[in-house]
């Protein structure tokens, strides 16, 4: 099967981004795009020729000048025409096609992925100066000459010329790959002293980057805010998003959130918002009046917000985990109810709700038959003790784990979580019954 | 606009007999204050009421700042904790943010804070915010002086022995035939109550 490659020709493309802009929105038709700077941009369509004919296609990039043929040198030429009618050219037609156009267009067969090198310019000059004294003065009378004559006459650049001109020319071409960041800057005309104007530019940057995402089917894993203010001060606030999000509503809440507490001392003259985390992910394409989907969107907002805010590192679920030192015995997970399986509760042990950051220790007392123990800040008068449960381990370990562990319950009904640690027996409070 | 919201006057606590003296549960759409000493049982309760609303597969959140809550604990306590969302900021302005974002998103059927400290105006936005939602805010603290009008419910926690707690009702919006139980920490929680109702409830707003 023939490949079929879509031509797009921008003259004078209105800024830096317009190729890579549209190279990523034709991404979404074909996975195999390619850019030729500084004004044509390809696609392959032979994959995905199946999902969209070539008709769909060249409707949908109408307003372009536009051409499809069977290699990258006819369709980038007939492109570059500037017909105002898409030129499609049937299968095994690019020799046909190319025919009447007059010798001077050799120069757009020059090279169909990189502006010609000042050599090859001069070459092509050259010939497009030649031929027509020898009187070929189209690409079907260059096409017609045996290919064993160009060589010599024309050397290895008109040989090559001569290959295209039969629609003979290469198909392949370095894929386009989306940039890794995602930028929007703002520079403001009145420098901003207020929330809002920073808030109503920063929603339209989001939107902006939303839309760059969305080509190119990423999402934000992390987005870092550049603020400007008049002193020429410069602020760097990186946002770690706790899951990939591409929607500016749900990353604006998490911008709105970040830039309501900060204080300035002078105005601010530009923001800039980058995505520098960006990841592929397809997003969801949400049934209407499925609550669970909508649910888990809210979820991903709210989350969203308060990994934003507070960082990534207190805002989770937790999980249990087999370690002899109870301080150890769990550690953060991700949140995710809805993939979550109903958890085993566990634990015939009695375990506090509240456990010290680090065990204070306690003076025993003895005071007429009660135990009292006093920590630096409180004295419990101790009505009861039950235990022990011994806890040991870790043997491999500078300073292992032994320890028993006593429940004491207080003369005013507390109860609290101590142990007598075994090497010095000395005594620790570690936590609350709360 | 799409509003996820559970609509219930009441959040079963897990205890039978504290289901019925306080007519249901923990307010739903309301804000409970539940305070005592450090070792006084008031954590336990609340993981009582976190254990029935995750096994009902619903969510449950829980703020703190500064205390180090045990998680092994709440297993204990038969909390499923992968439906157990904990935020856990250093600082107590924003475990109060954090607070007042759980309890307005409509998500969690039941949002716990441990220890922190509460003033007037914050303690009426969270109040409107539960209200708004359906969320039951359960706010463990240190016995407390002043007295918070926007509350739903405060009760004041003790122990009396190992297994038994007593409750005082300090303030209640709801009349309750009275104002003082015991609570046994064994006791059975009421059967089928919050799986039977529905888990979600659209609504336009």
């Amino acid at each position: 099967m023939k490949n079929r490659i879509l031509a797009i020709y921008l003259p004078n493309p209105p800024s830096a981004s317009s190729l890579p802009d549209l190279a990523g929105t034709l991404l979404s038709i074909s996975p195999r795009v390619g850019i030729r700077p500084p004004d044509m941009v390809y696609a392959d369509l032979t994959p995905t020729l199946h999902l969209f004919s070539e008709e769909e296609v060249v409707k949908r990039i109408r307003r372009y000048a536009v051409a499809i043929a069977d290699d990258l040198a006819t369709a980038g030429a007939l492109a570059r025409l500037g017909r105002s009618e898409p030129t499609v050219i049937p299968a095994g037609g690019s020799e046909e096609a190319l025919a009447p156009l007059p010798i001077q267009t050799l120069s757009f067969l020059a090279d169909p992925l990189s502006p010609p090198t000042p050599k090859e310019s001069k070459a092509a000059d050259g010939l497009i100066r030649l031929l027509p004294l020898l009187g070929i003065r189209t690409l079907g009378n260059f096409a017609r000459i045996p290919a064993s004559t160009i060589g010599p006459r024309f050397g290895a650049f008109g040989v090559e010329l001569h290959r295209r001109a039969r629609g003979a020319a290469s198909s392949i071409f370095r894929p386009f790959e989306p940039s890794l960041t995602y930028r929007e800057a703002w520079e403001f005309d009145e420098p901003a002293s207020f929330l809002e104007p920073l808030l109503f530019v920063a929603k339209n940057l989001l939107g902006r980057l939303e839309a760059q995402m969305q080509k190119h089917l990423q999402s934000a894993l992390q987005m870092v805010l550049y603020l400007e203010t008049e002193d020429s001060k410069e602020t760097e606030i990186s946002i770690p998003l706790h899951r990939p999000l591409r929607k500016a509503p749900a990353l604006f809440e998490i911008v709105r959130e970040r830039l309501s507490v900060l204080t300035f001392e002078s105005p601010i003259v530009s923001i800039a918002i980058e995505i520098s985390l960006p990841v592929r992910s397809l997003g969801t394409q949400f049934h209407l009046f499925d609550a669970h989907e909508q649910q888990n969107e809210r979820l991903d907002e709210l989350l969203g917000r308060l990994v934003g805010k507070l960082g990534p590192t207190v805002v989770s679920a937790a999980t249990l985990r087999e370690r002899h030192r109870p301080e150890t015995a769990w550690e953060p997970a991700a949140f995710e109810p809805r993939k979550a399986a109903f958890s085993e509760t566990a634990g015939t042990l009695k375990r506090p709700t509240l456990v010290l950051p680090s065990p204070q220790p306690l003076r025993i007392e003895n005071q007429n038959g009660r135990a009292v123990l006093h920590s630096e800040r409180e004295r419990f008068i101790v009505r009861s003790f039950k235990g022990p449960e011994r806890l040991k381990g870790e043997w491999w370990n500078e300073k292992p784990l032994a320890r028993d562990y006593f429940v004491a319950e207080t003369e005013n009904g507390r109860q609290l979580w101590i142990f007598k640690s075994l090497p010095d027996q000395r005594v620790f409070l570690h936590g609350y019954f709360d | 606009m799409l509003k996820t919201t559970e609509k219930r006057s009441s959040l079963p606590t897990g205890l039978a007999s504290l289901d019925l003296f306080l007519a249901g549960g923990w307010p739903a759409g309301g804000m409970t204050v539940l305070s005592g000493e450090k070792g006084c049982g008031k954590t336990e309760l609340a993981l009582r009421a976190a254990a029935e609303a995750t096994k009902a597969d619903r969510w449950v959140a829980l703020v703190s700042a500064g205390e180090t809550l045990f998680p092994p604990s709440f297993s204990e306590h038969g909390v499923d904790l992968a439906r157990l969302l904990w935020v856990r900021p250093k600082e107590e302005i924003h475990a109060r943010w954090a607070l007042e974002q759980l309890t307005r998103s409509g998500l969690f059927t039941l949002v716990l804070a441990s220890h922190l400290h509460l003033g007037e105006k914050e303690a009426r936005r969270l109040q409107l915010g539960s209200e708004q939602t359906g969320a039951a805010a359960l706010l463990l603290t240190e016995p407390i002086q002043t007295n918070l009008w926007a509350l739903t419910l405060h009760c004041e926690v003790a122990r009396s022995s190992d297994r038994i707690l007593v409750l005082k009702v300090r303030r209640s919006r709801k009349p309750l035939s009275r104002f003082q139980t015991e609570v046994n920490l064994d006791e059975k929680p009421n059967s089928g109550d919050l799986s039977s109702q529905p888990a979600v409830r659209i609504v336009a707003s």
